[in-house]
């Protein structure tokens, strides 16, 4: 089997615009989360969320070219961007070398929902010429492909929360079998819209509003958590073979040692441990084959999305699958400040990992002032930490419909 | 009064982001480097800008004229019905 490592990352989050904004965001504790802006009147009762304020399209895309692009395939190609970037625009050999590999939950949200206003609001009779290509789920990563002419696989998974999470996971194994040279893999969501809002609304999954601080109602492992947070945005990375990045000479970031996945089969939206411990368990033997043990991971990017059940779930999950050990592993979730980026959630956490390994900071849970007795890891509460050194970084995504996705990261040796 | 040949081309040359005295009549779309989802979107502007209805028996729209050609028919028959 071929190493891969990762070559670029890019982001476009509530907290950060790069990778290096969001990062500094999640060290500095600036949380992204507040009232949400949308652009129907009257009004009243939405949640709180992690939404990208003040962000113009016509500042990156040409303007016969936005209709095509729902508000999900701009963020997908502007955290795309700046990880080609990153990853020295590379020239590929030959086109169909590059594959795309993405992930959204919910697709062209606002493409639909403003066509359904169109039709049964206002009382059109037609909708916008562009619904079709716009809203199909697979358009992020058509676009992606058509950005830098990658001309391989192009693969979008529609895996709720872990979306992402898996796309990194498969590419990951798509170019250590040799089907791809370089990928670009990772996720977009853009769900603040008026129908998707009421109906988590509806499922009773928010995180209340904090009134007096807004900013903090989103409390992952606390014993005042009341729920989770929507948030939009998209995380993105280039992955290759360590021998492709090695002959046109870029820089590798991080390696990929492992990935795990495993499905509940059991409940849509219950977690459960035993599903959880078992993707956990299968990464870890897939990085211990390439020479990261158990042992050797020292932090990780909890899912952590802040439901009282959830939180209570993962902490179980862990304990399972690592033993006691799970004890001495500093574990944070970084929603607290960047809400549930759903279907981008999973690659923008992973680069979180991937930043932390990096840099030797680790980012804390933030708002964790009050310690729940069922949750009682190292959760990194209140402020970041630094560490002598980092040897493997884990990322969990659960998602709903009960698929877990772990990734396992290590640094280039 | 501008004829409709004028205003389709202006709005072309707006939509389009073309330069002035780019889009002559027997210009092909593919030259002007318009594509057919380009070409179906403005359609769509044209029928809002026009007040009216495109039919969808078309035929092939090959060039800057074949587009002016469907917007005049379609216009002529509004008037008709008024």
């Amino acid at each position: 089997m071929r190493r891969v490592v990762v070559t670029g990352t890019g982001v476009l989050t509530p907290v950060g615009r790069t990778t290096e904004e969001f990062f500094a965001s999640l060290i500095e504790v600036r949380s992204g989360i507040g009232p949400v802006e949308i652009p129907l009147s009257g009004v009243s009762g939405l949640p709180v969320a992690a939404q990208i304020k003040g962000f113009d399209p016509s500042t990156h895309f040409p303007k016969e070219r936005l209709s095509q692009l729902d508000r999900f395939s701009q963020f997908a190609l502007v955290a795309a961007r700046e990880a080609w970037l990153q990853a020295g625009s590379p020239v590929l050999a030959s086109p169909d070398s590059g594959a795309v590999y993405f992930g959204t939950g919910f697709g062209g949200a606002s493409t639909l929902e403003s066509g359904y206003d169109d039709l049964f609001r206002k009382g059109l009779n037609r909708v916008k010429p562009m619904s079709v290509v716009a809203a199909m789920p697979n358009a992020a990563a058509a676009n992606v492909a058509i950005e830098f002419r990658l001309q391989g696989a192009c693969y979008t998974y529609a895996v709720a929360c872990a979306s992402s999470a898996v796309a990194i996971g498969e590419a990951f194994r798509a170019i250590a079998a040799g089907a791809a040279d370089i990928v670009v893999a990772g996720g977009a969501e853009s769900i603040l819209t008026y129908g998707i809002m009421r109906s988590w609304q509806a499922l009773m999954a928010l995180a209340v509003e904090d009134k007096a601080a807004p900013e903090t109602s989103c409390r992952p492992f606390a014993k005042d958590r009341t729920g989770l947070v929507l948030g939009e945005g998209a995380g993105v990375l280039v992955l290759e073979s360590l021998e492709h990045a090695t002959q046109r000479g870029a820089n590798p970031l991080a390696e990929i040692a492992g990935y795990g996945i495993a499905n509940d089969g059991l409940n849509l939206s219950r977690p459960d441990v035993e599903g959880q411990a078992r993707a956990i368990r299968i990464a870890l033997r897939e990085a211990e084959r390439s020479g990261v043990a158990a042992a050797d991971i020292g932090y990780i990017n909890a899912h952590g999305t802040a439901t009282k059940v959830g939180d209570k779930v993962e902490t179980q999950s862990l304990k399972a699958a690592f033993g006691t050990a799970v004890q001495r592993i500093p574990v944070s979730s970084t929603k607290a400040l960047h809400g549930h980026l759903m279907g981008a959630g999973g690659a923008v956490e992973f680069i979180a990992a991937l930043m932390a390994m990096r840099r030797r900071i680790l980012p804390p849970t933030a708002h964790l002032r009050i310690p729940d007795p069922e949750c009682d890891l190292d959760y990194i509460a209140l402020a970041s930490r630094r560490v002598p050194e980092l040897d493997g970084v884990m990322s969990n995504s659960f998602a709903f419909g009960g698929t877990n996705a772990v990734l396992i990261a290590r640094p280039v040796q | 009064m501008q004829t409709v040949a004028l205003r389709v081309q202006q709005m072309m040359q707006e939509h389009f982001s073309l330069a002035a005295g780019q889009v002559l009549p027997d210009q092909t779309l593919a030259d002007l480097g318009i594509d057919s989802l380009g070409a179906i979107e403005f359609m769509f502007l044209l029928e809002e800008a026009f007040g009216v209805s495109l039919s969808d028996e078309r035929g092939e729209l090959r060039t800057v004229s074949d587009i002016v050609a469907v917007v005049e028919k379609a216009a002529t028959a509004n008037e008709g019905t008024v």
